[in-house]
């Protein structure tokens, strides 16, 4: 089986990202990531044959096929991001809920025990 | 006092609740007839889980909200280890299906200095698992197998909520996964802290109650799910 670079190119990006995602995050990276994708975007908008040359240049085919791929991605990023936010939330949540539930004690009433 | 009643002085139960109003009273009177501290980590119930665990004459905290099983029990731990003179913690599951008499046994080899954690297995020989599903059966099996593969504890039983701990061990113990997942995290923190540990068997009982309000097959995948997410992070 012959691969086309595309599917080279789409595997070791989503590798790469697997690995960004539970190693090499940080917030500045984030908001670079972020950026990044939002300029691919408006880049994309303004020149459509730019897709599809590089579609055509990967192996894709259509440029709205590499768009996908691209959207796909992002999705990906973002599910991760919105997952570890309330990874963090959940955390403060716990912390919150139980400082006041040790200050709340209710100890048995005197007698009854 | 005999250093065995002193000792037991020292011992506070644990009993995590969530929605255990139907049987929570009969579990407390199996265990306030014991010469330990109580404590009732609400966690969050929508019944009167409180109120009876309140009328029950034991120490009583509530968790504002629904956090897991795994939160309550870290909650209960840490303020038992806050109190004056803790020297054991036990953790006991509020439903009913562990047997108040089993423990003092488990408690016997922390109180002799022979190791730091007792884990309760009803699988073990002695132990006791009365008219266990054979569903329930199966994926405890092979929660067995995981624990091995994953920590190389060799257990029997590794999902079974009575446990006791020294309390220089149960300082060592801090749990973030608030749901079911908490059992193999406090195995893995076991392991990774190097305790000294050994099961003792123990009695499961099985009611029609805790049939309905156990874990599931199909929480069992779940379990795994948030144990190999925690390994990745």
């Amino acid at each position: 089986m012959k691969l086309l670079p595309s599917q080279i190119i789409i595997v070791a990006t989503v590798f790469a990202f697997l690995l960004y995602a539970v190693r090499l995050r940080t917030v500045l990276r984030d908001r670079l990531m972020f950026a990044g994708i939002v300029a691919i975007g408006i880049l994309l908008a303004f020149r459509p044959d730019l897709a599809t040359r590089i579609a055509n240049l990967i192996g894709i085919g259509r440029g709205a096929d590499l768009l996908l791929y691209i959207f796909l991605l992002f999705s990906l990023f973002q599910s991760v991001y919105l997952a570890d936010r309330l990874k963090t939330i959940d955390a403060r949540l716990t912390s919150v809920v139980r400082e006041q539930a040790l200050e709340s004690a209710v100890a048995p009433r005197d007698g009854d025990e | 006092m005999s250093d065995q009643a002193r000792a037991a002085a020292d011992v506070w139960v644990v009993v995590p609740a969530y929605n255990e109003g139907a049987v929570i009273s009969e579990t407390l009177t199996s265990l306030t007839g014991l010469p330990y501290r109580v404590l009732v980590v609400d966690d969050g119930s929508a019944d009167d889980t409180w109120e009876r665990a309140r009328d029950a004459g034991v120490t009583v905290l509530r968790h504002a909200c629904n956090l897991g099983q795994g939160a309550a029990l870290q909650t209960g731990m840490t303020y038992a280890l806050r109190q004056r003179d803790t020297g054991y913690v036990v953790s006991f599951d509020a439903d009913g299906q562990h047997n108040a008499a089993d423990i003092p046994r488990m408690l016997a080899p922390l109180l002799q200095g022979d190791c730091d954690v007792t884990l309760a297995s009803r699988f073990a020989p002695g132990g006791v698992a009365n008219d266990i599903p054979a569903a329930k059966k199966l994926a405890l099996r092979f929660a067995v197998l995981l624990a091995r593969a994953m920590n190389g504890l060799p257990l029997t039983d590794t999902h079974n909520g009575l446990r006791a701990f020294t309390a220089a061990a149960a300082r060592q113990i801090s749990l973030s996964q608030n749901g079911m997942a908490h059992a193999s995290e406090i195995l893995s923190q076991i392991a990774s802290r190097k305790l000294r540990f050994r099961e003792v068997p123990a009695t499961v009982r099985y009611t029609a109650y805790s049939r309905a309000k156990g874990q599931s097959l199909s929480n069992g995948l779940n379990i795994i799910w948030d144990i190999l997410m925690a390994r990745i992070r």
